[in-house]
């Protein structure tokens, strides 16, 4: 079960849902049903979204700006899409430029450990 | 199950419901026809799950907008929805009281008058079930 926390989105580091999302919509934009398949593909099966998730997700996405929503021409009906912002891709790439100095800095500090052992 | 789904969409603020409702509840469907297909385990997992989380987003939802940090469609929707001449305007003034009596029975959580708030929860209890019986016509 995932939880999205009452803080501000733009505040600390992002939750996992919100991390997930925001790298589903990337490359484009998807509606809420492919956006809960999409996240269960890119965590490879570990992250199953609830739909009480997803959308508290979303509406403090579209708060912040770093979303919008708009009408996408489906063949069957019209569904509501979701597609990242600049304020959003800006966020989303601050938040892997982070991630990635984490990573180096605890891949140095393993190895030093491992060459001391 | 639908009818389950879309009775807890009921604990949430009248916008988000107006805002999302539908659009969660097709999700929802879509969901449990893939669960179902994956066994009995994983859509019992799934329907429980979703109630959960249902419940806690219906909280979530209430303290943001208590923050006043709601979706402007939210606010339109909402709006669109009292200003709609086909509701009947008992209609209309009972989702009013409940909106405004979930907005005193917060303001006294937030103020840690339980006592109060209790009273207030239980008052929206009373005002929803008359609610749901003008909305089905029962009244």
């Amino acid at each position: 079960m995932r939880h999205v926390s009452i803080r501000r989105i733009d505040e600390g580091p992002l939750s996992e849902p919100v991390l997930l999302i925001l790298t589903a919509l990337a490359d484009r934009p998807r509606h809420g049903y492919a956006l809960i398949t999409e996240i269960e593909t890119i965590s490879r099966g570990r992250v199953r979204l609830s739909t009480g998730t997803l959308y508290g997700a979303l509406h403090r996405l579209l708060n912040a700006g770093w979303i919008e929503r708009f009408d996408q021409q489906d063949t069957s009906r019209d569904k509501q899409a979701y597609r990242l912002t600049a304020l959003g891709r800006g966020h989303l790439q601050t938040e892997l430029d982070r991630m990635q100095q984490l990573t180096r800095t605890a891949t140095a500090r393993l190895k030093t450990a491992g060459a001391e052992v | 199950m639908k009818r389950l789904y879309r009775a807890l969409l009921w604990l949430f603020p009248p916008g988000y419901r107006l805002a999302f409702g539908d659009e969660m509840t097709a999700v929802f469907e879509a969901l449990a026809r893939d669960r179902r297909r994956r066994g009995k385990a994983v859509y019992l997992e799934f329907l429980l799950t979703e109630s959960i989380t249902l419940i806690a987003g219906a909280v979530l939802e209430w303290i943001e907008k208590a923050a006043g940090r709601e979706y402007p469609a939210d606010v339109a929707a909402a709006r669109r929805a009292e200003t709609d001449v086909s509701v009947p305007a008992e209609i209309i003034e009972a989702r009013q009281r409940v909106t405004t009596l979930v907005s005193l029975m917060t303001d006294a959580i937030s103020r840690y008058d339980y006592k109060r708030a209790r009273f207030y929860s239980l008052a929206e209890e009373r005002e929803r079930r008359r609610l749901r019986a003008l909305e089905t016509g029962q009244a």
